[in-house]
């Protein structure tokens, strides 16, 4: 096994309930995951893979646990250290548009590295990573001109272009049909061994766990 | 389906509050006029009754009925007048309070039974009044019979004044010499009797006059039996007088109109036509209608661009309230609701919460009402001129139609969203096209209008003056000009912004922060929502300024001027003694004055100096042919009383001043002594003053403005044309004149602290200290201007659209800037989860907000200032015409627009810290889920 760039041990995440007892979404999950790896997080709706994902990427806090990122718990970080990290070493596929909506593809993809603090060739990335998810000929369109599927492939553009050490992906599939899945998930492993980046994902579908390099499975919270 | 309504009001809560605060504002603003109109002009025209009658000393609601008959010329009927002139009252509708009807027949020879002191003849009326015995004590005898004696006499009575005057006595019995009875016998009479008035300031005197000296006095019974009816009035030359006296103070201004037809309709009637007279009350109700028609033209125009903004207002949140609803009509759409019915859903709506607007909105009318009646200048109110409103039935139709405006204005949008299937719904959020006014060039179309106004307009600045002279009112399309062109420049910088975005975006592009990049590539591409908030915005700041600035600018103007043409703050001239009546007898040569104590002036609490003033209006120079004011001053006291801009003239006052003092002979000139009549620094001339007394003055100088000089007068002559009428003035030194001319009747000028309060208590402590022929006191001219109706119901209209206005823009703003925010959630949560700090967040709501509204508030600005300094002079026309000397000055008071900016510099921090507070607590996992949906 390679190097483990995410850890997490014991990681629980209780959200209180007005009137009623708090609901445990996340319970005592420990996973590894190596590095330039595809990970799965595999689970039904409602089974706390997307609330895992966003205490990953630094979005949310775990009530208890801690979440080791290259070596570092993030959850001991504060809110700075925490968006400096997002901001330089994740990037985040979302289930639906995740797109600046006022920004064509190309500057969507080109606000990721100006987030990143990129000055240097960012045109150059910029069509490097859209002419990757197959999209070189529709850099200038806005997203509502796209369908799903090319938006969804903008987004991962973006969360690639800044060389982010690891990438989040919360359903990127949910809302395509099963061919334009399929092309997503291919390109996931293509970035995984061309950029050298390692991919979180979560999915309900099963049809898609056989690309996985890893693959966690959740169900009510805990790992099965 | 009322019951859907309700669900989807109480689901938008926020929403609904703005819809009920425009329809409120909007119904309180609209009716508010009516009410205003009907209490301030009932105010104005008992204001008007009450100059008259004091000017004139008459009671303005006299109708006087005079018929006169010479012997063999009878044709109505006296019976029948009478019987017209009550009819005529009835017709008018008056209340009358006393109602005298007088006889006489013609003064005529009357021979006396009893010669005393060689009188063998008399010249004595005989004459009658109904209800007299009422009215009168009888001194000595008895009250006349109302037959005749059985010796044939007619008894009559004397006033005890008579008595003295005419040298008759009770008792005295008298025979007309060239008049009979009908039946042929003499016409004879005796008296019986002395009178005196019970009290002689009763209206029943009213048009007895002098003749209560004169006339003997029979029963007027007995009167009629004798000389009226048909067979007998063609043998007497006499007369009769109806006399009523009506209740002016009882005439509201709604009968005001059918009162001036009735009364015009008596000078068409045959019987009554020339025989009729209104005793004044004609000439103050024609004044009052044709003051009135032009102050409620005024009034009216000056509500319209408050009026407009709040239908823009209502419509700007109903297309609010119909993008949160997007996704619920597309809904109703597609599950098979017909376009009718959507439609039908929001007229329901508007219908509804228009009408539930009447409720608070009427009585915030009065309220406004009330505010608009007790303004004394611009945003200032004193309850000290409180106004009592009425509720009339104009006020139904004023709120009905701010209703239907409303409901129009709220519906006209679902037009286009009521077609909305999800289907269409996902193509139209992926669809910006241009606005409509952007495609037809709106903008350059409404500057390219109003330029042309103000060229016109500007053109005929003296076709202004005499329109308004001649009685009418602001020219309507003066203002809508004026509103035009805000609206056309307003659109203008609302369709450059974001050129001026994309030009700076362009430049900067590569170095901006991700926060300023994303904020600024916003506003450009979601430019087109954001139009109407910024046009809106413009609009609230540019008319604001410019409200602020008519209401000081007309008001000040007024002020101003009337101060320069009364001269200081008292100027009065006293009853001076002289020895005419020794002059007229022969006795002295030369009228010489006596001088009241001047020195009085000096001690009056309150008057800070007093100086005297030679005024003669009615001097002449006659070499030039042309008449003069004559002044003569003492220079230093002069200087402490009057004040003159120094800009006004080519040189300063105290150089005019100084100059004039250097040579006691010297004099100045008003400037068309030297542009007209060719005079020149150095030239001696000869005037005199209205006495015929001449001087002779070395020119020193020339003024265009001086105290109490206007250089022209306009006034209008009765074909309707407008006379342009030069004004000469010589000012020279007091001392030379009184030198020159002997002991001369001067004016007294005083400067006081205190508003003249001094000044009375001391005319009203020692009354025969002070025996004035003439008084300005400029605190009560200018109290004048401002209760004025004109200027009150201008400052009054304009502060209440100024706090409607700043109302909406906080509201308008706020609102808009929440329902932005709530509705990119989704967004700010994809920035978070990229990376981006809160501050950021904050950084590029700022940056929104200084590309929207600090733009809004700067160009609103310039237009408001440039547009004011257009159009208000010309608009300023409408207010003192004919007395505009000094040249207008725009006022701007730092106050206004500290209040205005401080309140939208309010506004927008208190944006940007809810907007803050919104994204602080703003959950990012939260936010993302809402995309989840």
């Amino acid at each position: 096994m390679s190097e483990i760039i995410l850890e997490t041990k014991n990681v629980k995440r209780v959200f209180p309930v007005a009137g009623s007892d708090p609901f445990t979404a996340v319970d005592d999950v420990s996973i590894k995951v190596p590095k330039g790896s595809l990970c799965i997080l595999k689970g039904r709706s409602g089974s706390g893979k997307t609330t895992l994902l966003n205490m990953l990427g630094a979005l949310d806090y775990p009530t208890s646990g801690e979440i080791i990122f290259d070596g570092t718990d993030i959850t001991k970080l504060n809110e700075n250290s925490r968006e400096k990290l997002r901001r330089n070493q994740v990037g985040f596929v979302f289930q639906s548009v995740s797109l600046i909506p006022m920004m064509s593809a190309y500057e969507n993809v080109e606000f990721a590295l100006r987030m990143a603090n990129i000055k240097e060739n960012r045109g150059p990335r910029v069509e490097e990573c859209l002419k990757m998810v197959g999209l070189g000929a529709r850099m200038n369109h806005m997203p509502q001109e796209m369908s799903g599927g090319e938006q969804q492939r903008v987004a991962i553009a973006r969360a690639v272009a800044h060389h982010p050490a690891i990438i989040f992906a919360d359903e990127p599939t949910a809302e395509l049909d099963s061919q334009t899945a399929i092309n997503v998930m291919n390109l996931f492993k293509e970035m995984v061994t061309k950029e050298n980046v390692t991919i979180i994902m979560t999915t309900h579908d099963t049809s898609l766990m056989g690309a996985g390099d890893v693959v966690y499975e959740l169900e009510d919270g805990k790992l099965i | 389906m009322f019951s859907l309504m309700l669900h989807k009001l109480i689901h938008k809560k926020w929403m609904v509050l703005c819809l009920l605060l425009g329809n409120i504002l909007l119904i309180a603003v609209a009716a508010c006029y009516p009410l205003y109109r009907v209490s301030s002009f009932q105010r104005m025209l008992s204001d008007e009754f009450e100059a008259y009658s004091e000017e004139k000393g008459v009671w303005p609601g006299t109708v006087n009925v005079t018929y006169t008959t010479l012997k063999g010329g009878a044709k109505t009927g006296f019976e029948n007048m009478q019987n017209a002139a009550d009819e005529a009252l009835l017709d008018m509708g008056v209340e009358v309070m006393d109602h005298i009807s007088t006889y006489n027949l013609a003064t005529q020879k009357a021979v006396p039974g009893v010669v005393r002191d060689n009188v063998d003849e008399k010249r004595i009326t005989l004459a009658a009044a109904d209800e007299m015995w009422e009215h009168v004590n009888l001194i000595m005898g008895d009250i006349p019979a109302d037959t005749l004696t059985k010796d044939g006499f007619i008894e009559t009575v004397i006033s005890a004044k008579a008595m003295i005057d005419q040298d008759i006595l009770v008792g005295d019995e008298y025979t007309y010499a060239t008049t009979a009875l009908i039946d042929g016998s003499p016409l004879k009479v005796r008296v019986v009797g002395v009178f005196e008035q019970i009290d002689e300031n009763e209206n029943y005197w009213i048009s007895f006059g002098d003749h209560l000296k004169e006339n003997i006095y029979m029963d007027p019974q007995l009167y009629k039996e004798c000389f009226w009816g048909e067979d007998k009035e063609n043998n007497y030359s006499m007369g009769a007088k109806w006399t009523y006296i009506w209740d002016y103070r009882k005439v509201s201004v709604s009968d005001v109109t059918a009162l001036i037809s009735t009364m015009e309709k008596f000078d068409r009637n045959k019987t009554l036509s020339g025989r009729i007279n209104q005793g004044g009350a004609d000439t103050v109700l024609n004044e009052y209608a044709t003051k009135a028609k032009r102050i409620e033209a005024t009034l009216l125009i000056l509500q319209v661009p408050v009026l407009l903004l709040l239908l823009a207002f209502l419509y700007m949140i109903a297309g609010q309230m119909l993008q949160m609803e997007r996704n619920e009509i597309s809904l109703l759409r597609s599950r098979g609701a017909a376009k009718g019915q959507v439609i039908g859903l929001y007229f329901m709506q508007s219908v509804f919460l228009s009408t539930v607007s009447l409720i608070p909105g009427l009585p915030l009318a009065a309220v406004f009402c009330k505010l608009l009646g007790s303004s004394t200048a611009f945003l200032e109110f004193s309850a000290r001129r409180s106004l009592d409103v009425k509720f009339t039935g104009d006020i139904v139709i004023y709120a009905f139609f701010a209703v239907l405006m409303s409901v129009i204005m709220t519906t006209i949008p679902v037009i286009g969203f009521s077609g909305l299937s999800i289907v269409k719904l996902k193509q139209s959020k992926s669809r910006s096209g241009r606005s409509l006014w952007k495609k037809m060039y709106l903008d350059i179309i409404l500057l390219a209008i109003s330029s042309y106004g103000y060229y016109s307009f500007s053109k005929n600045e003296n076709m202004m003056v005499m329109n308004v002279l001649s009685g009418e009112s602001l020219d309507p399309l003066l203002y809508v000009s004026f509103s035009l062109f805000i609206l056309g420049a307003g659109l203008f910088c609302a369709r450059l912004q974001p050129y001026l975005l994309k030009a700076f975006f362009a430049i900067s592009k590569k170095r901006l922060k991700p926060s300023t990049y994303a904020s600024l590539l916003g506003s450009i591409r979601t430019g087109a929502k954001q139009e109407f908030i910024i046009l809106f915005m413009i609009l609230t700041v540019s008319i604001g300024i410019s409200d602020t600035m008519i209401a000081r600018t007309i008001v000040s103007n007024a002020v101003n001027n009337t101060r320069h043409i009364v001269g200081a703050d008292i100027v009065l001239k006293e009853k001076w003694g002289d020895n005419s009546a020794y002059v007229q007898n022969g006795q002295a040569d030369t009228l010489t004055y006596m001088e009241p104590d001047f020195s009085k002036f000096e001690t009056i609490e309150g008057v800070n100096s007093a100086t005297k003033v030679v005024y003669d209006t009615e001097g002449k120079v006659p070499s030039k042919k042309v008449s003069a004011t004559i002044m003569g001053i003492k220079t230093s006291g002069f200087y402490g009383v009057t004040e003159m801009t120094d800009s006004l003239n080519p040189y300063s006052y105290e150089e005019y001043l100084n100059v004039l003092a250097s040579d006691p002979q010297a004099v100045l000139l008003s400037e068309n002594f030297m542009t007209k009549q060719e005079l020149h620094i150095g030239d001696v001339i000869t005037y005199e003053n209205s006495a015929g007394k001449s001087a002779v003055g070395y020119v020193y100088g020339f003024f265009k403005y001086w105290p109490t000089y206007s250089a022209q007068t306009y006034s209008l002559n009765t074909d309707g044309t407008v006379e342009t009428t030069d004004n000469y003035m010589v000012v020279t030194n007091y001392s030379y004149l009184v030198k020159r001319w002997g002991v001369t009747p001067y004016q007294v000028w005083l400067d006081t602290s205190d508003e003249g309060e001094g000044f009375y208590r001391f005319a009203e402590e020692n009354p025969s200290a002070l025996r004035l022929t003439k008084l300005e006191n400029m605190a009560e001219e200018e109290e004048a201007i401002i209760g004025d109706t004109m200027f009150q119901g201008t400052n009054g209209i304009l502060s209440m659209s100024f706090i409607v206005i700043l109302l909406l823009c906080v509201v308008g703003y706020l609102i808009y800037w929440i329902m932005s925010i709530r509705s990119r959630e989704l967004l700010f949560g994809v920035l978070r989860a990229m990376g981006m700090r809160k501050r950021e967040i904050n950084w590029l709501l700022i940056v929104e907000q200084i590309c929207s509204g600090l733009f809004a508030i700067v160009t609103g600005g310039f237009i408001g200032i440039l547009s004011s300094n257009m159009f208000v002079p010309m608009i300023q026309k409408a207010y003192a015409a004919s007395e505009q000397v000094l040249p207008l000055r725009l006022i701007t008071k730092s106050s206004d627009m500290i209040q205005l900016f401080a309140v939208i510099g309010a506004v927008l921090a208190i944006c940007l810290v809810v907007l803050a507070r919104i994204v602080s607590t703003m959950n990012i996992s939260n936010a993302l889920k809402l995309g989840e949906d």
